[in-house]
């Protein structure tokens, strides 16, 4: 039996990097230190994988990735998306297949995470690592996140407990502050828990940076409350704000996908900036899915946008509502897709899922799941983190290396997207 | 010679098509086949005018800009309009993205809806939607902090989000209701906003002007009240928008005004002018 060290989890943003994984007969036995998730998903990487099929019978991965090469060379607005599960390295070939069809181009972020990344692009952000926030942050501002279910080692190992250099007594020497719509088990460890009506993000942004600023608000209806909260709870937090030494504030989707979107976090953003004029502040954004940043990542330096790309004229163009995935299948106009690495069937609306079973798609994944069933070509790959080797990005960009613990029967992304390229390009020169 | 065109659309299309060539200027002296040889981006794939239009050419003596006029449900469309330095461009029908964006001079003339990005980031010209417009019209692209800096904006209907963010100059006029976030981070220019308007009303704006005529749900904290009046500019204002055509009825030249200055996060130079209801 060999056991593997420093083993990196792909389920979440926080890719836990501690991990101790048994492998036996080319079988996993063990994994220790990792939440239930992880160590479910790592456990259980092998299994339910789907048959290659090329529509709807089984086929061979030769015929699967001719059919392929076939529908997205004659495709005339291919959708290439997803990408969020896989390594950044096959994430570059789904760039690279974007541009030589001339296919828009998009991954999931457009609907969890993408508003704060287009904040950053416009308004700029301060943030920093995770290893910052465990050695130096005691202030904490959890803002629309609920870690302790959705992240579940965040607060152990980079927010709330771990006792960092600067901070050496962990959780004592930490203030806390949550943010959020309902009373979560994230809440619950704060030390003070502002429940908010939902929707006012902005305003409560807005309103915390005037008093940072040392504007008093004024409120034409006589009412001296934010988002249900009386303001005199706003002045602790900012009074918090700026007795501390080193605050971050961790936002999550109740930020992102608050009503109006980027311009919630835009304005987050413009506080933590505010807040820079007092005392050290960053933000980071709690990304979900094991590499989506690694999406965000390889788009930007590779067509210089981080979502939301069109190739339909050779050169990449970008504007999130006309080349973002869901407006784009709710308008019909794409006439076929590969997506990798992720779960349209699960993750989209009914709508843009019943669209897409009208036209051909490609769909690679090392697991049977609510789309395999209906797409046209299916080829199953490697899992990545267990069976595949690569790079994925922390939430806080820090990028991390994957290890390749056994073999699997099937290739990896990397190598079936590299094949499919080949065989267009092929396709193209004769 | 004055060029006038009328291009008929055959049938709508089942994928986006990029029609920037379709301009009142780009006519001018062309034939019906040199029209129709003109290109359109039909998904990733170069097609002519004349697999998607049928035309009829006029010319007509004397001097004058060229007229354009289209045709059919151009929903689908992109960027008619898009650039456009002159003439005038009659759409019959709705329109998709970028309608008039970037336009410096000339009539864009709108009979039903136009989608998103409607003049964006245009510097002059005209544009009246008989219809709705989309999210961000006159707003500046993404990463960009200078949106619309000249000209007007007449929306008869209704208006999505972030109309006129960071918009720099210019007017946008919109008879029916607006989405949130009117005149959002605007450095200059004036939104004027006929029916219920969304909140977050002229949030970051630094300087210039949204003047509503119906009552918000609430104005932003970061505003403060000045004073109530009447202000010498309205009926300058509302002399300019009847010419083309927008009339506010409730708001004559003895309306009064309530004043709010602000944001005062952004240094609360710029203004919400809101209509005082009579008693």
């Amino acid at each position: 039996m060999t056991t593997h060290d420093n083993v990196v989890c792909t389920f979440c943003g926080c890719l836990c990097d501690d991990l101790e994984v048994d492998v036996e007969d080319n079988a996993i036995k063990a994994v220790r230190k990792a939440c239930l998730i992880g160590k479910n998903k790592i456990m259980n990487a092998l299994s339910h994988a789907p048959a290659i099929r090329v529509n709807g019978r089984e086929a061979s991965l030769g015929a699967a990735v001719e059919e392929a090469a076939r529908i997205l060379g004659e495709a005339k607005n291919p959708l290439v998306y997803g990408m969020s599960s896989t390594t950044s390295e096959a994430q570059r070939e789904m760039v690279d297949i974007a541009e030589m069809i001339r296919a828009n181009l998009d991954n999931p972020s457009s609907y969890c995470h993408g508003p704060g990344v287009l904040a950053r692009q416009q308004a700029g952000l301060v943030t920093c690592t995770l290893g910052e926030a465990k050695n130096r942050a005691d202030l904490v501002i959890y803002w629309g996140c609920n870690p302790v279910e959705a992240h579940m080692r965040h607060l152990t190992r980079y927010s709330l407990q771990p006792k960092g250099l600067y901070t050496p007594e962990g959780r004592k020497d930490r203030k806390v502050v949550a943010i959020d719509i309902r009373q979560t088990p994230t809440t619950k460890r704060a030390d003070l828990f502002l429940q908010v009506t939902p929707g006012h993000t902005f305003e409560i942004a807005s309103v915390l940076r005037a008093l940072v600023n040392g504007l008093e608000p004024e409120f034409q209806d006589g009412r001296e409350e934010v988002a249900g909260v009386p303001m005199e709870s706003w002045r602790r937090v900012v009074e918090m704000i700026k007795a501390c030494k080193y605050g971050v504030l961790f936002f999550g989707l109740g930020v992102t996908q608050c009503r109006n979107t980027d311009i919630n976090v835009e304005q987050v953003s413009r506080l933590v900036q505010d807040a820079n004029k007092h005392v050290r502040f960053s933000a980071l954004a709690m990304r979900g899915h094991g590499n989506v940043n690694g999406c965000n990542q390889v788009m930007t330096w590779q067509t210089g946008f981080p979502l939301a790309v069109n190739f339909s004229r050779g050169f990449p163009r970008h504007n999130p509502g006309e080349y973002s995935v869901v407006p784009m299948l709710a308008r019909q106009e794409v006439d076929a897709a590969l997506i990798v690495a992720t779960d349209p069937g699960a993750h989209l609306p009914a709508d843009a899922v019943r669209f897409l079973k009208t036209i051909p798609v490609i769909h690679l994944d090392p697991h049977e799941n609510l789309t395999t069933p209906w797409a046209t070509v299916v080829i199953p790959v490697a899992p990545v983190g267990v069976a595949a080797a690569g790079t994925f990005y922390r939430m806080d960009n820090v990028p991390l290396r994957v290890k390749k613990m056994v073999e699997s029967p099937h290739p990896s992304d990397e190598d079936v997207l590299k094949a499919i390229k080949e065989k267009i390009r092929h396709v193209a020169h004769t | 010679m004055k060029t006038s065109a009328h291009l008929t659309l055959i049938a709508a299309p089942d994928l986006p098509v990029e029609a920037e060539s379709l301009l009142p200027e780009h006519i001018s002296g062309k034939t019906a086949d040199e029209i129709l040889a003109m290109p359109l981006l039909v998904g990733n794939r170069m097609e002519t005018v004349g697999e998607r239009f049928t035309v009829s050419v006029v010319e007509e003596g004397g001097d004058g800009p060229a007229e354009l006029t289209l045709t059919g449900d151009l929903t689908r469309f992109k960027r008619i309009g898009e650039g456009m330095t002159g003439g005038r461009l009659v759409v019959e029908g709705s329109t998709g993205f970028h309608a008039g964006a970037m336009m410096s001079g000339g009539e864009l003339v709108i009979t039903k809806n136009a989608g998103d990005y409607l003049g964006a980031m245009m510097s002059g010209g005209r544009i009246v939607v008989r219809g709705n417009a989309g999210h961000f019209a006159g707003a500046a692209y993404r990463g960009f902090n200078r949106g619309m800096s000249g000209g007007l904006i007449v929306i008869h209907g209704s208006a999505g989000n972030l109309t006129g963010a960071r918009m720099r100059r210019g007017i946008i006029a919109v008879r029916g209701a607006c989405g949130d976030l009117a005149g959002f981070g605007m450095g200059a220019g004036t939104v004027i906003i006929g029916g219920e308007p969304g909140v977050r009303a002229g949030a970051n704006m630094a300087r210039g002007s949204v003047i509503m005529m119906t009552r918000p749900k609430e104005i932003m904290p970061t505003f403060r009240y000045n004073c109530a009046g009447r202000p010498g500019m309205w009926p300058l204002f509302s002399a300019l928008l009847a010419r083309a055509d927008c009339v506010f009825p409730e708001a004559g030249p003895e309306t009064v005004f309530e004043s709010y200055s602000g944001d005062f996060n952004e240094g609360g130079r710029g203004e919400i002018l809101l209509r005082r209801s009579p008693l």
